[in-house]
């Protein structure tokens, strides 16, 4: 589906069409888009950030402006995954692990925009991380079409009928909408996160 | 036709940044820190709104609370500057929050050395740096402590929205206010769960501490995703 495809399915919806403009239906697309991508994590990218020498906080939003959350890291000099852990743990480990020189092997995760390595490499060009990382919605273009699977984009249309609905101050219609698309949105969560693979069973063991 | 006046507006723009910063104390800021040797007790800026980290030459200085710090230092006391009796004064190893302001922090040992607040503190090395990591209040102003543009305009506007309609007066609207208020603490909610769950490889789990990913087989039951990550609530 694209963002016009969309549009003519708003336009059906409210019945006089021509009550909002094409910028209304663009701009709650777009708002919509970027605010059901952000919280669902549908789109997943990977990218190449350089080591730096020296530096164990990386401001990932700044390196990668679409950056929302890490996935997982490969360190491409070891050739080796590097591994989820915490500070709680790296203190543990030793306590003076931000100034640790040596193979990056451990990431931590510190919020939206940083995270940090142990240990750090201290040589210039020391080589590559590969990032994958949770990227924000990209800007859309009329024919572009819209990266959230065929079967919940409703969840999208109920943003943007409650997002118009609103601008209106018609709130008793608006909230009925704002209610579906939160539970849509959960519904899109749950699935890209938990539900993709009913084959796999976790279980207690490590 | 204008509802509400400019003024009205900026007041409640001013409050929703308050409100973000109570709601979400999600912005990671480190800083170097200015050390006095012979000074036990420091303030902190204003910004500071949790304190995550504290090193000093690289070593972790580990937090305690007031009760263990007065039995750790039953000869030390700070008043104010001019009346403190600093005994035992090494590399600090705790600190704890002392009650001469909400801002303050005590090291102990009193620090026997100053340091200065220049460097990268996001480049820590073992040099005479004191480095905080907290999280901080939010700012607009600064691109680095502004909430990432995928959530900031959305929830200002809702929250605007909802004391707008809330106001006394005219364009009082509950159900517009009751509408933006579910509105703005659904965004909320979700960029907690952006900070909590973007780390979606990571599985917090209980065990012995150490930095392995294996060590035999047994149970570890599944936590929550934000365990050990106690700021979001």
């Amino acid at each position: 589906m694209t963002r016009t495809d969309l549009e003519h399915r708003l336009r059906l919806f409210f019945e006089n069409n021509v009550y909002y403009s094409t910028d209304d239906f663009v701009n709650s697309i777009q708002d919509g888009y970027d605010e059901s991508i952000a919280f669902s994590g549908a789109i997943v990218k990977a990218t190449t950030i350089p080591f730096t020498a020296g530096v164990s906080y990386y401001d990932m939003l700044t390196l990668i402006p679409d950056y929302i959350g890490v996935h997982s890291i490969f360190n491409s000099v070891t050739k080796r995954w590097m591994i989820p852990t915490s500070i709680r743990k790296l203190d543990q480990n030793r306590n003076d692990w931000e100034t640790a020189a040596g193979t990056p092997e451990y990431f931590v995760p510190i919020n939206h925009r940083y995270v940090v390595i142990y240990r750090k490499p201290i040589v210039p060009a020391y080589g590559n991380m590969y990032v994958f990382y949770r990227a924000s919605a990209p800007t859309l273009g009329a024919s572009t079409d819209i990266l959230i699977p065929e079967d919940y984009t409703a969840c999208l249309e109920d943003y943007c009928i409650a997002d118009l609905l609103e601008q209106q101050q018609e709130f008793t219609k608006a909230g009925i909408h704002l209610s579906t698309y939160i539970e849509d949105l959960e519904q899109i969560r749950v699935w890209i996160q938990n539900q993709r693979i009913p084959d796999f069973q976790p279980n207690l063991r490590g | 036709m204008m509802i509400w006046t400019d003024e009205v507006l900026e007041m409640l723009a001013e409050d929703a940044e308050q409100a973000i910063n109570v709601d979400l104390a999600c912005i990671y800021h480190r800083f170097m820190f200015t050390i006095t040797a012979g000074t036990s007790v420091y303030t902190l800026p204003d910004k500071v709104r949790s304190i995550e980290r504290i090193t000093i030459k690289g070593q972790k200085v580990w937090p305690c609370n007031w009760e263990d710090l007065q039995l750790l230092t039953p000869g030390t006391v700070f008043v104010n500057s001019g009346t403190k009796i600093e005994t035992s004064q090494s590399r600090s190893l705790f600190y704890a929050l002392h009650p001469t302001n909400i801002h303050d922090i005590r090291f102990y040992p009193t620090p026997n050395e100053n340091f200065t607040n220049v460097g990268d503190p996001y480049s820590p090395d073992t040099g005479d740096k004191c480095i905080i990591s907290c999280m901080r209040n939010v700012d607009s102003s600064d691109a680095i402590s502004s909430l990432p543009a995928y959530i900031d305009r959305r929830t200002r506007k809702a929250y605007i929205l909802w004391r707008a309609f809330f106001k006394e007066g005219k364009g009082q609207n509950l159900k517009g206010a009751a509408y933006y208020k579910k509105k703005y603490e659904f965004l909320v909610s979700q960029f907690r769960k952006i900070n909590e769950g973007a780390f979606i490889s990571k599985r917090y789990c209980l065990d012995d501490g150490e930095l392995a990913i294996e060590r035999g087989n047994y149970p570890k039951p599944t936590l929550p995703p934000n365990f050990e990550r106690v700021n979001y609530r």
